[in-house]
C-alpha cells in the first residue's frame, strides 16, 4: 500500500461513510413534518428576510486583507524550512518582503482602513 | 518531515520490488487522478454552465478542492495545503463575498446570453482536442516523489527566484493599496 | 549574489523606494498639501532621469548583466528612461488636475510609481515567471486608478472594464506560459532561447507555438492592436484624463519593449511565422483604427482610436524584420524604427491627452465644444495643433521622422504593399486630426476665454512640444542612442551572466 493507496481509500471510506449514514437514517426515522419542525431554528430566533442580503462593503476589504496575508504567511514556510542553510541573505530577503507588506499594512491603519465603524 | 514520511517508505520499499511497486504506484495514481480530473472538469462546466452566480462560485470551490488533491497526486503536499488554504478558504470566499456584494443581481437568474456562443463553444474544443493530440508527443515526467520537495522549492524561491520573491512582496502591497482605495468609503476625487 | 551585484537593480530600487517614501509622506502631510507630494515625486523622477544616465554613461557598469531571470542592459534602460519621462508628465498632469483637498493623492502618485516599476520589470524580464508578474504589477494599480472617480459611474465602469479585459489577458498569457512551459520545460528565456537556435525542431512544435500565440494574444490586447482593441475607447472615455494619458503611453511601451526582446532578439528560428502574423496585425490595427477615428466625437474616443492605429504602425515595424545575421543588428531599421517611434508616439501622444486633461478640467470632452478655441486660449490650440499633426505624421515634426523610418524598413523588406498601405493610412489619419484643427481654428463661437493652466500643466506641456519639435528637427539624438542600445541584443545569450 503506498501513499496514494492510502489517500484513495480515505476518500472513498469518508465518502461512503455520510451517504451510508444518511442512507440508514432514511430507513430508521419516522417522517411526520410540521411547521414547527420545518421553521429554521426550531428555537431561538425567528429568522427574518433571505439570506441573500447586500453584505457590507468592509467584509469584503477585510476578506482582501485577509488573502494578502494569508499568502504572505504561505511564503514563510519554505522560507523557514531553508533558512538554516542559506543564512543572513535568506533572512534579509525575507526582511525586505515583510518591509513592503509592513509598509501597506501601516498605510491601511493610518488612512482608517482597519476602523469597523 | 512528517508529511515525507510515508513517500520515503515507498522508496524504500521499491528496493525491495521496484518493478511491482511502480505498476502499483502508478495504477492508484491514476485512479486518484482520473477520479479528480472528473470531478475537477464537472465543476468546472457547473461554473460556466450554471445561470445562478451564487452556485457556480460554490462550484469553482469544488474545482479549486479537486486541483489540491492534484498536487496531492503529485505529492507536492505543501502546494495541496497552499492550494486549499489560499484558494479553497480565502479566494473562493472572496468571490462569494463580492457576489454577496452586487447588489440584488444575484436573485434573478442572470438572462444574459453570448451572441458568440457557438464559436466560443467549437474554438474552446478545437484548442483542446488539439491538446490532447499534441500533448501525446510530450516525454512524462517522473511519477515519483521527490525528496525533500519542500526544502528544494524554498532553495528555488530563495536563490533562482529571489528577484520574482521580492516582486511578489510588492505586487501584494499594490493589491492591498488597490482594494483599499477602490473599496473605501470616502469619496476622494 | 554580492552586494556589488545590486547595481544592476539601481532602477528598480529607486522607484520602488521613491514610490514607499511617497507613501510615508501621505501619512505626514496634512490635508490640502496633499500636491507638494506629486511635485515632489516629479522633482525625484527628474533626477532619477539624470542619474540613470549618468549609470549608462559609468565604463565600470557592467554593459550586460543578468542575474536569474533579470536583464540588465542598455535596451532596458532606453526603455526605463522612457517611463520616466512618461510618468514625470503624467504626474505633472494629475497635480491640478485633483482637488486640492483631494485625500487620495499620495496614493495615487504612489500607484503611477508602482505601474512604472511593472513597466520596469517588464523590459527587463527574461524569465516567464518574471514576465507574469511584472505584467500584474503594470496592470493591477491601473485598474485601480481608472476607478479612482468614485462618484462618476463613468469612471467606474471604466476601471470594471479595464478589469476585466485585463483578467481575460492575464489568463490568456498564463495559459501561453504554462503552454510554453510544457513544451520547453524551462521559464527561463535564456535558456528557451539557446533551445530554439540550437534545435531547430523545437521551433515547429505545437504545443510550443499554441503557447506563443496566447502569449502573443494576450500582449495584444495589452497594446489594443485589432482585433484586439475594443476595450480601449470605453475605458479612455470614462477614465480621468491623467490616467488615460499614462495608461496609453507607458503600458504599450512596454509590452512593445517585451515583444522586442522576446520575438525579434530571441525567436529568429520561428521569424518566417511570425512576420507574416505581424504584417495582418498591422495591416487591420492601422486601417481599422484609422477608419473608426474617423466618426469620434468624443475627444479621448477619437484619441483612444488614434492610439490604436499608432500601434498599427509600431506593428510595421515588427513585420519588417529581416532574417537575422550574426552581430549585424545594425542592419535592421525594423528595430530602430520600433525604438525610434516609441519615442515619437510617447512625445505626441502625451502632449495630445495633456492638452485633453487640460481641457476635461475646463468641461471640454468633446470635438464640437471645441469651437473657437482658437480664439479664447490661442496658445493651448497652438500646441493641440502641433501633437495632432505629429501624430499625423506631418514633415518637420517627430510623427514624421518615425513614419518614414517605420515605411523605410517595409520597403527595405520587400513589404511594397505594407508600407503602401501605411502611406495611405497616413492620409486618412490627417482627416480627423484636421477635423479637429478645424474646429478650433475656423469654427468661432463666443465664450469667456478659458484660463491659462497651471505651472506644472505648462511644464509638462512645454516638455513635451519641445520633444516633438527638437527630435522632429535632430532626429539623430535618438537614432544614434537606440543604435547602441541595439547592439548588445545581438549577442543573446547576454555576454556577461552573473551567478
Amino acid at each position: 500500500m503506498n501513499t496514494t493507496g492510502y489517500i484513495l481509500v480515505f476518500l472513498a471510506v469518508g465518502i461512503l461513510f455520510v451517504i451510508g449514514n444518511y442512507f440508514l437514517s432514511s430507513l430508521l426515522r419516522p417522517f411526520r413534518p410540521n411547521a414547527k419542525k420545518l421553521a429554521t431554528y426550531e428555537c431561538g430566533e425567528e429568522p427574518f428576510g433571505t439570506a441573500w442580503v447586500q453584505y457590507n462593503v468592509r467584509y469584503y476589504l477585510f476578506a482582501v486583507f485577509f488573502v494578502i496575508f494569508d499568502v504572505e504567511a504561505l511564503f514563510l514556510i519554505p522560507w523557514a524550512v531553508v533558512l538554516k542553510s542559506l543564512g543572513a541573505f535568506a533572512f534579509v530577503e525575507m526582511l525586505i518582503f515583510l518591509f513592503l507588506l509592513f509598509i501597506a499594512l501601516i498605510h491601511v491603519w493610518k488612512k482608517g482602513g482597519l476602523k469597523w465603524v | 518531515m512528517r508529511f515525507y514520511a510515508a513517500a520515503d517508505e515507498d522508496h524504500k520499499a521499491q528496493k525491495g520490488n521496484i518493478y511491482e511497486n511502480r505498476i502499483r504506484l502508478l495504477m492508484s495514481n491514476s485512479v486518484l487522478f482520473y477520479s479528480l480530473a472528473v470531478l475537477i472538469i464537472s465543476c468546472a462546466f457547473a461554473v460556466v454552465f450554471l445561470r445562478n452566480i451564487f452556485h457556480a462560485g460554490l462550484f469553482l470551490l469544488g474545482a479549486f478542492l479537486g486541483v489540491a488533491g492534484i498536487y496531492i497526486a503529485l505529492f507536492n503536499y505543501f502546494l495541496a495545503a497552499v492550494q486549499a488554504l489560499v484558494y479553497s478558504g480565502a479566494i473562493a470566499v472572496l468571490i462569494l463575498f463580492g457576489i454577496m456584494l452586487t447588489q440584488r443581481h444575484y436573485r434573478k437568474e442572470d438572462p444574459s446570453h453570448n451572441a458568440f456562443k457557438w464559436i466560443a463553444f467549437v474554438l474552446s474544443f478545437g484548442i483542446a482536442g488539439f491538446l490532447v493530440d499534441s500533448f501525446r508527443s510530450l516525454k512524462p515526467g517522473s511519477i515519483f516523489p521527490v525528496k525533500h520537495l519542500l526544502y528544494q522549492m524554498g532553495m528555488a524561491l530563495m536563490q533562482t527566484y529571489a528577484i520574482p520573491f521580492e516582486v511578489i512582496s510588492a505586487l501584494l502591497l499594490v493589491a492591498l493599496l488597490g482594494a483599499f482605495s477602490l473599496a473605501r468609503e470616502k469619496e476622494d476625487l | 549574489m554580492k552586494g556589488s551585484h545590486l547595481i544592476i537593480f539601481i532602477p528598480e530600487i529607486a522607484v520602488l523606494s521613491l514610490a514607499l517614501l511617497l507613501l510615508i509622506f501621505d501619512w505626514v502631510t496634512p490635508k490640502g498639501k496633499k500636491v507638494w507630494i506629486g511635485y515632489f515625486s516629479a522633482v525625484m523622477i527628474l533626477v532619477f532621469m539624470g542619474g540613470f544616465l549618468c549609470l549608462a554613461k559609468n565604463r565600470f557598469f557592467p554593459y550586460a548583466a543578468s542575474f536569474h531571470g533579470f536583464v540588465f542592459d542598455a535596451f532596458a534602460l532606453y526603455f526605463k528612461e522612457l517611463f520616466l519621462l512618461v510618468v514625470f508628465l503624467a504626474t505633472l498632469f494629475s497635480v491640478n488636475f485633483f482637488k486640492q483637498d483631494d485625500e487620495g493623492q499620495g496614493e495615487y502618485y504612489a500607484l503611477l510609481l508602482f505601474v512604472t516599476l511593472g513597466c520596469f520589470l517588464l523590459v527587463s524580464s527574461a524569465d516567464l515567471l518574471m514576465l507574469f508578474l511584472s505584467f500584474e504589477m503594470m496592470s493591477i494599480p491601473l485598474y485601480v486608478m481608472c476607478a479612482y472617480r468614485k462618484k462618476d459611474s463613468k469612471s467606474s465602469e471604466s476601471g470594471l472594464k479595464y478589469f476585466l479585459i485585463g483578467a481575460i489577458t492575464s489568463a490568456l498569457l498564463l495559459y501561453g506560459i504554462s503552454l510554453v512551459y510544457a513544451a520547453t520545460g524551462t521559464t527561463n528565456l535564456h535558456a528557451f532561447i539557446e533551445g530554439l537556435v540550437s534545435a531547430n525542431k523545437l521551433a515547429y512544435n505545437p504545443i510550443l507555438l499554441l503557447g506563443l500565440i496566447l502569449m502573443l494574444c494576450a500582449f495584444c490586447f495589452k497594446i489594443a492592436a485589432v482585433p484586439f482593441h475594443m476595450w480601449a475607447p470605453d475605458v479612455y472615455e470614462g477614465a480621468p484624463a491623467p490616467v488615460v494619458a499614462f495608461l496609453a503611453v507607458s503600458p504599450k511601451i512596454a509590452v512593445i519593449g517585451l515583444m522586442t526582446r522576446l520575438f525579434l532578439a530571441g525567436m529568429q528560428p520561428l521569424q518566417p511565422f511570425w512576420v507574416f502574423l505581424f504584417a495582418v496585425l498591422a495591416a487591420f490595427t492601422m486601417t481599422v483604427g484609422n477608419l473608426t477615428a474617423l466618426f469620434q466625437q468624443n475627444l479621448k474616443r477619437l484619441l483612444a482610436y488614434s492610439g490604436i492605429a499608432q500601434i498599427g504602425y509600431i506593428l510595421v515595424g515588427f513585420a519588417s524584420i529581416q532574417p537575422f545575421f550574426k552581430n549585424m543588428p545594425t542592419l535592421q531599421l525594423g528595430y530602430q524604427a520600433i525604438l525610434f517611434y516609441l519615442a515619437a508616439y510617447l512625445f505626441s501622444d502625451l502632449a495630445a491627452f495633456g492638452i485633453v486633461t487640460y481641457l476635461s478640467a475646463h468641461g471640454i470632452e468633446d470635438v464640437k465644444s471645441l469651437k473657437g478655441l482658437a480664439e479664447k486660449n490661442p496658445m493651448i490650440a497652438f500646441l493641440f495643433l502641433i501633437s495632432l499633426l505629429s501624430l499625423a505624421g506631418v514633415p518637420p515634426l517627430v510623427g514624421f521622422v518615425g513614419k518614414f523610418y517605420l515605411f523605410l524598413a517595409a520597403v527595405s523588406s520587400r513589404l511594397y504593399w505594407l508600407a503602401l498601405l501605411g502611406v495611405v493610412n497616413s492620409v486618412i489619419s490627417l482627416f480627423y486630426y484636421l477635423r479637429v484643427a478645424r474646429t478650433m481654428y475656423f469654427e468661432k463661437e463666443e465664450g469667456v476665454s478659458i484660463p491659462y493652466p497651471s505651472f506644472s500643466m505648462q511644464v509638462a506641456l512645454l516638455v513635451a512640444v519641445l520633444g516633438i519639435l527638437i527630435i522632429g528637427i535632430y532626429p539623430f539624438m535618438i537614432t544614434h542612442f537606440s543604435l547602441q542600445v541595439l547592439t548588445p541584443l545581438s549577442n543573446v545569450p547576454i555576454s556577461h551572466v552573473m551567478k
